[in-house]
């Protein structure tokens, strides 16, 4: 007979993951990216600089990439998905956030079809990156630009969700002021 | 000057080499607490690195910089138990305060993969207190504080839990 948590913690000690390889990079640029965000203000605006900047970072590497190897590979694509099993959960993992998060907006205003526009700008570079990779199969580079790249989407379909709350309730507020 | 003392003096100029060497020093000690939590390795370091960045912003308030990978924990677990909300808001985080039995001392032995499929299939509330306290060595005040709730009702969602597992167990023997 043993105590309940000396058998617990036995069970529970050889059961955990660490994270995936390169994360010590990805927070590199993350910081990278946080710092030149921190010089301005305003959500939206940090949100569409976050966008920007990821999509600038990810247009060079295409460029350098594609005039390191233009062959007739060029229009062939690899997904993230045909490198290993890891990378197959992880791109399994983003595309089930962002299928079920992308809000569908009917009548969207200013600000959203901006964020909508940067979102298919990001999925155009997402594109060019998938033909890197089949140039460069396993490229670290490219590789790690994929992940930002579904990182930067996921966080625009959540600012998408979050504006769309705040303007919903503030429409809410305003009916119901206008009932009393 | 100790190794912490100077490395956080120098993330509160917001020194990226220092903020780099505090998050390789520490990671180890983090990661494994939200994963705990969120139970999803992406997800995990995703919640894990920003609620490192938020640690840095808040640094101030930390008034011992050797309690820095506590300090940044506590952070981490609480950021992961937010996202959690947000990825199942169904998840039910007990907030109940019973007056439970007097656990019994000892368990049979058990085989350990059926006892990790019994963690895993507690409810979140009381899966993240046995795994928090018993894993991570939080204390009862630490998780109330984390997830919103009195420390009494922590211990209490605890005890809970392990007399929730005790019975999955003895029904698991029977069958």
């Amino acid at each position: 007979m043993q105590h309940p948590e000396d058998i617990l913690r036995q069970a529970l000690s050889g059961e955990l993951e660490g994270p995936h390889a390169g994360h010590e990079q990805r927070f590199e640029k993350r910081l990278l990216r946080h710092s030149e965000h921190a010089l301005t203000t305003g959500i939206p605006a940090w949100a569409w600089m976050s966008a920007a900047a990821a999509t600038i970072a990810a247009l060079i590497i295409v460029l350098v990439v594609s005039e390191i190897r233009k062959t007739n590979e060029e229009y062939a694509r690899m997904r993230l998905s045909d490198l290993n099993y890891e990378m197959a959960r992880t791109e399994a993992f983003y595309e089930q956030r962002l299928r079920e998060r992308t809000p569908v907006v009917s009548s969207p205003d200013q600000n959203i079809t901006r964020l909508y526009s940067e979102l298919r700008i990001l999925e155009g570079v997402y594109d060019k990156l998938e033909q890197a990779l089949a140039a460069n199969p396993g490229n670290q580079q490219v590789v790690d630009a994929m992940v930002d790249n579904y990182r930067n989407r996921l966080r625009i379909v959540e600012l998408i969700q979050k504006y769309m709350e705040i303007s919903n309730n503030l429409k809410n507020k305003q009916h119901e002021s206008m009932d009393l | 000057m100790t190794e912490w003392h100077d490395i956080i003096r120098r993330c509160r100029s917001e020194d990226p080499k220092a903020q780099m060497e505090a998050y390789r020093l520490s990671w180890r000690m983090v990661f494994p607490a939200v994963f705990r939590v969120l139970r999803n390795r992406e997800e995990a370091e995703d919640i894990m690195q920003e609620a490192y960045i938020k640690g840095f912003r808040r640094l101030r308030e930390l008034r011992d910089p050797e309690k820095y990978v506590g300090w940044q924990k506590q952070i981490a677990v609480r950021q992961a138990l937010n996202r959690l909300r947000q990825l199942r808001p169904e998840s039910v985080l007990p907030t109940d305060v019973l007056q439970l039995p007097e656990e019994e001392e000892s368990w049979p032995l058990v085989d350990h993969d059926i006892l990790r499929q019994a963690v895993a299939m507690l409810p979140d509330g009381y899966r993240i207190s046995v795994e928090l306290h018993i894993m991570e060595g939080m204390s009862h005040e630490e998780i109330g504080e984390a997830l919103g709730i009195q420390s009494s009702t922590a211990r209490s969602q605890y005890a809970r839990a392990i007399q929730k597992l005790r019975q999955q167990l003895a029904s698991h023997a029977t069958s």
